[in-house]
């Protein structure tokens, strides 16, 4: 939040158009993007915010890495779930956003604009480094999100999730509601999400690790952080990229490890192992372009320059 | 190291000079496709485990005799022989394994195995060829405008004089 200017959220949907996240009380979720000021001080320089600055930009697009005493470029995506009947807001790192639906024909939306309270419920963190060109991605979770695949087979259910209702056999899971997709109108069909199992053992074992440390300091700092309630799913990174800032140009992905990985709340409908179309942080932004078609670092933010 | 390990490291170390492509390519510090164990169960479960030894066995006395890697290779596999002996047989469908990522249980075999889909994205017959394999590209969008990297950078074991040699 800036001053007294609330958080404006727009985006209602997943990348790719996969569909929309629709929580317990069937309202939507909403996701932003947000850069640190490496990233923004670099678009501004090479005037990347705009299609004709774009046009005119001849270089490579090459975002500020990390190392010594520079930070380098960081870039946040998260999703939040307004707050409502049956939610806990102390579990929540909570704000009062403005949520806006655009106004369209087809299907007949309505423009609105309402101010609500919304909680975090997922975020990625990208983070470019000099021994990291092809960036280094984490990614959190509320704990309440969603069970693991393991957790429905076993039928060990917790009583009440944010994406997810104990009580629904017949729900199939991780599928979009059926269109047309209404932001600002109650759903009919909340997302039933189950995370799929999809990480090697050695990731689970080393956020399980980060979890409990990081768990066990927040709660010596105060009983009552919210943050305690958010876990760490995995990190991945490149396994074989150079230490400058710059990769291999015959492995511009660096083969990243964990092969997949996903956050229930922005990649809910590709989670799984199939190369090239299930969930992974790097090989799917490395896809990336700007509006010229140009590659843009990794980021889909500068598709966006109008 | 266990013994294990070792004949996993003895395996990947052979696999690189049977294959001509470094170390680091076949067997990575850290590596996220696991080709290297899944390989060596391959060769292990359509081979057979003793052959798989001696096969070792034989690459470890070569090097240690101080064989060149294009001796070492054409040795075991035996090279020109249009009818060599199964040893030779099962390192030359390793090789192709690597290669393809798929098992061929004869040099006649016309409906090999693929091993896993790691296999298939990983073989190194697209290194080779300096692509990507089909369905599934690390490339950014646009490079085919560009001449391929080097063979290098694809990690082929070049001769000393590089990839023009």
């Amino acid at each position: 939040m800036v001053g007294k200017t609330p958080n404006l959220l727009t985006a209602p949907t997943q990348p790719f158009d996969t569909g929309p996240l629709v929580d317990q009380n069937k309202a939507y979720a909403r996701f932003e993007i947000h850069a640190d000021r490496a990233m923004f001080d670099y678009i501004l320089a090479n005037k990347l915010y705009s299609r004709a600055g774009q046009k005119g930009f001849t270089g490579t697009v090459s975002f500020p890495c990390g190392g010594g005493p520079n930070v380098g470029a960081i870039m946040v995506k998260a999703a939040w779930k307004v707050l409502g009947r049956g939610d806990d807001p102390s579990r929540f790192h909570k704000i009062d956003a403005l949520i806006y639906t655009a106004p369209s024909k087809n299907p007949p939306i309505k423009e609105s604009c309402v101010r609500q309270t919304v909680g975090l419920v997922g975020f990625h963190i990208g983070h470019r480094l000099n021994i990291s060109s092809q960036w280094v991605w984490s990614t959190f979770e509320q704990v309440d999100n969603a069970p693991d695949d393991t957790d429905v087979k076993s039928g060990k259910l917790n009583a009440k999730y944010n994406f997810f209702n104990p009580s629904c056999k017949d729900c199939p899971s991780n599928q979009p509601p059926p269109r047309p997709w209404v932001p600002n109108v109650p759903d009919k069909t909340p997302t039933q999400v189950v995370r799929v199992s999809i990480l090697p053992a050695q990731a689970l074992d080393s956020a399980k690790q980060q979890n409990q440390t990081a768990q066990a300091l927040l709660a010596g700092v105060s009983p009552k952080s919210v943050w305690q309630y958010y876990r760490l799913i995995s990190t991945q990174w490149p396994t074989q990229t150079n230490s400058d800032c710059t990769a291999n140009p015959a492995n511009p992905n660096g083969t990243p490890f964990p092969q997949f990985l996903g956050n229930v709340t922005l990649e809910t409908y590709v989670q799984g192992t199939t190369p090239q179309s299930s969930s992974s942080c790097i090989n799917c932004h490395g896809n990336a372009t700007m509006t010229t078609g140009v590659p843009s670092d990794f980021t889909y933010l500068l598709e966006n320059a109008k | 190291m266990s013994d294990d390990a070792t004949r996993q490291t003895n395996f990947a170390n052979m696999s690189a000079v049977l294959t001509g492509f470094t170390t680091d390519v076949v067997n990575p510090l850290f590596d996220p496709l696991q080709l290297v164990p899944t390989y060596l169960a391959t060769a292990d479960a359509k081979g057979g485990a003793a052959l798989v030894d001696t096969l070792i066995q034989q690459f470890l006395s070569l090097t240690a005799g101080g064989a060149s890697k294009q001796q070492i290779a054409d040795t075991m596999l035996d090279t020109g022989n249009p009818t060599p002996g199964n040893q030779a047989l099962l390192a030359r469908a390793i090789v192709k394994t690597w290669y393809l990522g798929s098992w061929y249980s004869s040099p006649t075999d016309n409906s090999p195995t693929v091993v896993s889909q790691n296999a298939y994205i990983g073989g190194l017959a697209w290194k080779a060829m300096q692509a990507h394999p089909m369905g599934f590209s690390d490339f950014t969008f646009g490079y085919w405008v560009t001449p391929p990297p080097s063979l290098a950078d694809f990690g082929v074991d070049l001769p000393p004089g590089g990839q023009n040699a």
